[in-house]
């Protein structure tokens, strides 16, 4: 009975797991990403990734990413956050001063090689690796590690990991040009049923350096040109569950929930409902609708209220009260399903193509008035993948 | 750090004592519907990674993420 407590108090206490923990599978991923928006920026991003198992219960793995990320944004109009005179963003420099026009021709890479090393024993499993980011101002290094332990006949897995970067910035003129990140998570699944399982979890984030974006500013008549100045640590919390249940052959509910919390004062709840159907033996349909809402920092002031001397001031929407909705479709084909590959092996059974497009859109705000020049972002976003198990 | 280590506290005795068997709900020859990709937590990973990187460009949470998300400068 006390031993029932204990794991009732982690299971109420303890939400989210993360979902690291990789099965030992010979596989090669490739995908393609895309994403476009009413703001004139762009972003399409390719990724390899292959994972081979090289001892018995050892696999490691490998994925590079390559992006390429429009100039951004656009030229704000005057008088927007500062009540002076321009708010302007990465590209911006060779039109400023002119009409404000940005075609979203300026692309600049990032690619973002990583390593993982996987041990599982089928009770155990342990990943741990490293993430390396390079563009042309900004160098992203970080090492993660998980553990995930199955219990109970496999009907219960708790994980534990923990990520830390050390990223830097290569910007010019600024006081600090480092930002650490930490990340703790701690999590547990649950199988309920033969139709129904649910994953909660805990997770610690903490941040430190310069955490806000160095190629925004703006350009005060009185005081010059000031970079967004944001506080150089943050510690926050996300609460998180998820529940799939086959409601019926073929039908399939994906529930999720997020509560996050930091001590900006910025707070945020995020729903997702997701529904699945196999429309055949080799393809499935799904839609998914989420809704996020999210309180403005402590520090942020109503567009026009800023001055030079402000100790901090924000500049992204992204700290102020918004809302946003995403809508989507998802399809997964696995063209092998239901036949028999020639001696069990390679095939076209063990490929699975997935599909996705999502439209976002953000709810009416000031700072996105200000910034973009409309009341609110509309994006859409779409990828492609392909799996293949060797 | 309190809290982080109440935590560790809790996860730490779950793993020794080894739960109970009432958390024992559904036998291995029984689990057929959860090899389905749509029973999965993340039946599209590749999608779900990209769109976790949209969303943490966009607005200004994190975690409770399926995957790993490294640092980059448009964050």
């Amino acid at each position: 009975m006390k031993r029932v407590f204990i794991a009732a108090g982690l299971f109420l206490a303890v939400l989210f797991v993360s979902a690291w923990a990789e099965t030992l599978e010979n596989k090669i991923s490739v995908s393609v990403h895309g994403y476009g928006d009413d703001a004139d920026e762009e972003i399409f991003s390719g990724k390899i990734d292959v994972f081979r198992i090289f001892r018995e219960r050892l696999g490691f793995g490998v994925s590079l990413g390559i992006d390429a990320i429009s100039g951004a944004t656009k030229t704000a109009s005057a008088d927007a956050v500062s009540g002076a005179t321009v708010v302007a963003a990465p590209g911006d420099d060779d039109d400023e001063g002119g009409d404000g026009d940005d075609d979203g021709s300026d692309y600049n890479a990032r690619v973002y090689p990583s390593f993982r090393l996987v041990y599982d024993d089928g009770d155990n499993n342990v990943m741990g690796g490293a993430y390396f980011s390079f563009e042309d101002d900004y160098t992203g290094r970080a090492v993660f590690l998980n553990y995930t332990r199955q219990l109970n006949l496999q009907n219960t897995s708790l994980s534990a990991g923990i990520t830390q970067s050390f990223d830097k910035w290569d910007v010019g003129g600024l006081d600090d040009d480092d930002r650490k990140e930490r990340q703790v998570s701690l999590s547990v699944t649950q199988l309920l049923g033969r139709r129904t399982q649910i994953q909660a979890g805990y997770d610690l984030l903490h941040s430190e350096g310069h955490l806000g974006n160095p190629n925004r500013y703006i350009d005060f008549a009185v005081g010059g040109r000031v970079l967004e100045r944001l506080p150089s640590d943050r510690d926050g919390y996300a609460l998180s569950a998820r529940l799939v249940q086959l409601l019926a052959e073929p039908t399939t509910v994906h529930l999720s929930y997020r509560y996050y919390d930091d001590d900006w004062g910025i707070n945020s709840h995020t729903t997702n409902v997701a529904l699945f159907q196999d429309l055949s033996e080799t393809f499935t349909l799904g839609g998914r609708y989420r809704y996020y809402t999210q309180g403005a920092a402590d520090f942020i002031k109503p567009v026009g209220q800023y001055a030079a001397t402000d100790p901090l001031i924000g500049i992204d929407y992204k700290y102020t009260d918004f809302d946003a909705h995403t809508v989507g479709l998802m399809a997964i084909y696995k063209p092998g399903s239901g036949l028999e590959s020639p001696g069990g092996g390679s095939g076209w059974g063990n490929t699975t193509i997935t599909f996705s497009v999502d439209a976002y859109q953000t709810s009416s705000n000031d700072y996105i008035r200000a910034w973009y020049g409309q009341s609110r972002l509309t994006a859409y976003f779409a990828s492609l993948g392909l799996e293949y198990k060797y | 750090m309190r809290t982080l280590l109440l935590y560790l506290l809790l996860v730490s005795v779950l793993l020794v004592t080894a739960c109970s068997d009432a958390l024992v709900r559904v036998k291995p020859y029984e689990r057929g519907y959860f090899a389905q990709e749509k029973m999965l937590f993340s039946p599209l990973p590749a999608s779900a990674e990209f769109e976790e990187h949209i969303f943490a460009v966009r607005e200004s949470s994190q975690g409770g993420s399926v995957s790993f998300q490294g640092g980059c400068g448009c964050r």
